[in-house]
């Protein structure tokens, strides 16, 4: 059985994320009536949200804390997907667990394996942390860009995250999730060998493609 | 019967259309020779067979692959035959499993299926045939094998087996249900396909529903359910696109150890090496000086030369002389601007031997699959001017004739290349006629690397400045590396042949036309009217009054102009100093006519004219700063 107090901690944060979703990504608004009460109540003693004329509105420090949940959610989403391989629906649970319960120094690990993502598996922007603007870090990658691999590394592509038109060629180059390759040079151009064929690519492109360093 | 060859660039479509046809599409070893339509009959078979400029996949990106779409949905071909490198295979199905939905007859193509075994690698036929309900046929097109087959093949098809190859999950299936049930008129292709290239955005699936009664409503439907998909629909269904072909070639495809690779193999390594390539691509644009330059515009135009003027102007002015007592009927064919005398001379004995010996030298390095390499070294260069490195494809085209080389700009995926090195061929890039009497002319090294020097800059500047006016995103690169393969002497021989062709029903009539127009310009007096008007800013420049002539020939046909300086440096009428501010000003000068109706055609009037008097501008600004830079610096 949890204790009270930790479950009381996750349905705080619980509320606090989907007011985020709801104000940040969705562009709408959070209606207090939609709430528990007594959960908003909690928060506004706490000082994390603020309402007016009936719309909830997170204060500085409200919104700190949500976007921490959201990015958590989304990096374990990431570690579970990519590196793990855990199926779609399992990723969900596990990652609606972790969120609440990552620490600092853990969310900078995994956020630096993954090689500061910018986006979730399902296309969602997951917000920087300190670690993704510093970069410099102790921790061993395990994803990288393209762009950051050597000669004679050999990868497996995890993910684009690329505009549609540069996205629309790199797809048919055929350079899809779950393909591995090899990278030949990287200068003058990046030049990339896929199943039977080179291709070279610039920087433009390969920092586009991430995949795991194998 | 229509059938219609399709397949991404370079896998060997163009050489399997001329064994079916005996007729001859430009076929190349790098990406993007075909841009236009080549048809021809089958052999022995009621059938047209239309040969497409590459296409990669259905939601289109470069010109070439909207123009191949283009004939597939709007000639209805029977059949389609998908050529594809064997070796790719893993890559290229979901292209066939997208035809065989859209509903089109198609015959799968495993072409190089040599240098697939040379990889290792054993593709289980028969069992794709069966999994695909299709033909498929292993062909080696450069040696010619499997050929008659796919003939035969083409002749008795009687149309697919299966509809659905592709798999998409429920999710998008209902999509495509509801768009479908949208889509009233009836298309080439079948609406369910239709639905599902809206759905992955593809802009020509659009306008070819423009006319729908419900396609504000349809669009607004595609656009909801993008939003759906934050990580892009297209990704998404070409993922599953992708997972349906893998599904099928599962147990097909089985690797055993591969063959030594080849020392054209390791040759193919170098030329992308870091350190080598350098090295590499100066010989080869050596190579091309050498031939073009030396023993072309030196050797055989000095012979060429000689021979027409003993054997053809000598006596045919002596005849004219007597048989034609009509001053100025003398001069139309004969004399110093005769259409025999200047028009055919030029373009017989200065520009043919150049020509023929570039496109020859060009088609082998084309063959060879050195070209994507030479742009993989320049990318980086190319990005400080705007452009890709896929440039390289139309900029070296250029030192052999400007005007084809504008027309192949169309290889260039964003518009600002496209400007930007339409400008860089119209500013600078000098063509094969231009570059050979240029390397006979030049006095010296020093006045070579002077002349090399100063266009490069200009060039550089040039770009530069074109690439911060046009206000677009940078252009990104990437290009597939074709194997480097000793070019077939066969393959090389009929592509000049086919180039020369194409030039001289280009030029020949241009020379004349050039010729009568003097002629007329002569006597009425707006020839001379023309050339005193250019002998201001070729005076100011430092040349004499006979280079004002040359210039005005250069705007015929560029090549014409730089034999006219040839002319007169043959007379001895330059000093060093002189001939260096001519080269520079004629290589820098307007493009000829026909280069320059190119540009109208491809570019628009409004660019064209802004480049023509761009050109003009720097022409004589350059050409006046390296006549006073000569002076001071006192190089020559």
């Amino acid at each position: 059985m949890k204790e009270p107090k930790h479950e009381l901690k996750e349905q705080l944060e619980n509320v606090l994320k989907s007011i985020w979703l709801k104000v940040y990504e969705e562009k709408t608004k959070a209606i207090a009536s939609n709430y528990d009460e007594q959960l908003i109540n909690e928060l506004l003693s706490k000082k994390y949200v603020f309402i007016e004329n009936g719309e909830i509105k997170l204060s500085e420090e409200g919104e700190r804390v949500a976007r921490k949940v959201v990015r958590l959610h989304r990096l374990a989403e990431r570690l579970l997907s990519d590196v793990l391989g855990i199926s779609e629906h399992n990723t969900e649970i596990s990652a609606c667990l972790f969120e609440h319960v990552l620490s600092e120094e853990v969310e900078e690990a995994i956020c630096t394996l993954l090689g500061h993502p910018a986006i979730c598996p399902h296309g969602r922007r997951i917000p920087k942390g300190e670690c993704c603007l510093e970069g410099a870090s102790q921790i061993r990658r395990l994803i990288f860009k393209l762009s950051e691999l050597n000669p004679g590394d050999e990868g497996e592509v995890k993910y684009l995250v690329a505009d549609e038109p540069v996205l629309q060629k790199i797809l048919t180059l055929g350079m899809l999730p779950g393909k591995r390759f090899r990278i030949i040079r990287v200068f003058p151009a990046y030049v990339v060998q896929l199943g039977n064929t080179n291709f070279a690519i610039d920087k433009t492109i390969a920092d586009t493609i991430y995949a795991l360093k194998i | 019967m229509k059938v219609a060859l399709i397949g991404s660039p370079n896998v060997g479509k163009s050489l399997i259309f001329y064994h079916l046809t005996g007729k001859y599409a430009t076929v190349s070893n790098y990406p993007g020779t075909s841009v236009d339509v080549t048809r021809g009959k089958i052999k022995g078979l009621e059938a047209t067979l239309i040969d497409t400029p590459g296409m990669y996949s259905f939601i289109t990106i470069t010109e070439e692959e909207k123009v191949a779409k283009k004939i597939l949905f709007d000639e209805q071909p029977d059949v389609v035959v998908h050529v594809m490198d064997a070796k790719n295979i893993e890559r290229k199905l979901p292209l066939t499993l997208q035809l065989i939905d859209s509903c089109f007859n198609t015959v799968l193509v495993l072409n190089a299926m040599d240098e697939a075994k040379r990889l290792g690698m054993q593709i289980d036929v028969d069992l794709l045939r069966e999994r695909l309900g299709i033909p498929v046929v292993e062909t080696i097109a450069t040696q010619k094998k499997g050929i008659r087959q796919l003939k035969e093949i083409i002749e008795s098809f009687r149309g697919n087996e299966k509809a659905e190859l592709i798999y998409f999950n429920e999710g998008i299936q209902n999509l495509i249900k509801d768009i479908t049930s949208m889509i009233e008129s009836s298309y080439p292709v079948r609406k369910q396909f239709l639905a599902q290239l809206l759905l992955m955005g593809d802009a020509d699936a659009v306008e070819m529903i423009r006319k729908e009664k419900k396609f504000e409503e349809i669009i607004e439907y595609v656009k909801k359910a993008s939003l759906r998909y934050p990580h892009s629909l297209s990704y998404e269904m070409a993922l599953q696109i992708e997972k349906s072909s893998s599904k099928i070639l599962s147990g097909i495809v089985s690797y055993v150890l591969p063959e030594k690779g080849s020392l054209v193999e390791k040759l193919g390594e170098l030329t992308i090496h870091p350190v080598f390539a350098i090295p590499m691509a100066i010989a080869a644009i050596l190579a091309l000086y050498f031939f073009a330059g030396v023993i072309g515009a030196q050797i055989l135009v000095d012979f060429l030369e000689t021979f027409f003027e003993d054997n053809i102007n000598i006596p045919l002015n002596s005849a004219l002389e007597v048989y034609v007592p009509n001053y100025w009927l003398r001069e139309l064919i004969g004399g110093e601007f005769g259409i025999i005398t200047l028009g055919l001379r030029y373009a017989f004995a200065i520009i043919l031997p150049i020509v023929t010996i570039f496109f020859f030298i060009f088609s082998i390095i084309e063959d060879s699959g050195y070209l994507p390499r030479l742009a993989i070294l320049m990318d980086r260069l190319f990005k400080v001017v705007g452009l890709s490195g896929k440039a390289v494809i139309p900029l070296v085209l250029g030192l052999g004739c400007g005007t084809m080389a504008t027309i192949v700009t169309k290889v260039l995926e964003t518009r600002k290349e496209k400007i930007i090195a339409t400008v860089m061929l119209a500013v600078g890039i000098p063509c094969s006629a231009q570059l050979g009497v240029i390397f006979s002319i030049a006095p010296d090294i020093t006045s070579m690397i002077i002349w090399v020097s100063i266009i490069t800059v200009v060039l550089l500047i040039a770009g530069y400045l074109a690439s911060k006016m046009i206000k677009e995103p940078e252009p990104v690169f990437l290009i597939e590396i074709p194997t480097l393969r000793v070019p077939e002497l066969g393959n090389v021989v009929t592509k000049t042949i086919t180039r020369l062709e194409w030039y001289f029903k280009e030029v020949i009539p241009v020379f004349v036309v050039a010729s009568l127009f003097i002629w007329v310009g002569r006597i009425t007096g707006v020839f001379d009217m023309l050339v005193s008007l250019l002998t201001i800013p070729a005076g100011v420049i430092g040349l004499p009054e006979e280079a004002a002539i040359v210039f005005l020939f250069g705007f015929f046909r560029r090549d014409y102009g730089a034999a006219g300086l040839f002319d007169l440096a043959d007379k001895g009428l330059l000093s060093v100093s002189q001939i260096i501010v001519a080269m520079v000003t004629l290589t820098l000068f307007v493009p000829c006519v026909a280069q320059f109706l190119v540009m109208v055609k491809e570019r628009g009037m409004k660019v064209a004219i802004l480049i023509f008097v761009t050109s003009v501008i720097i022409a004589f600004g350059v050409g006046y700063l390296t006549s006073i830079g000569l002076v001071f610096t006192n190089l020559v």
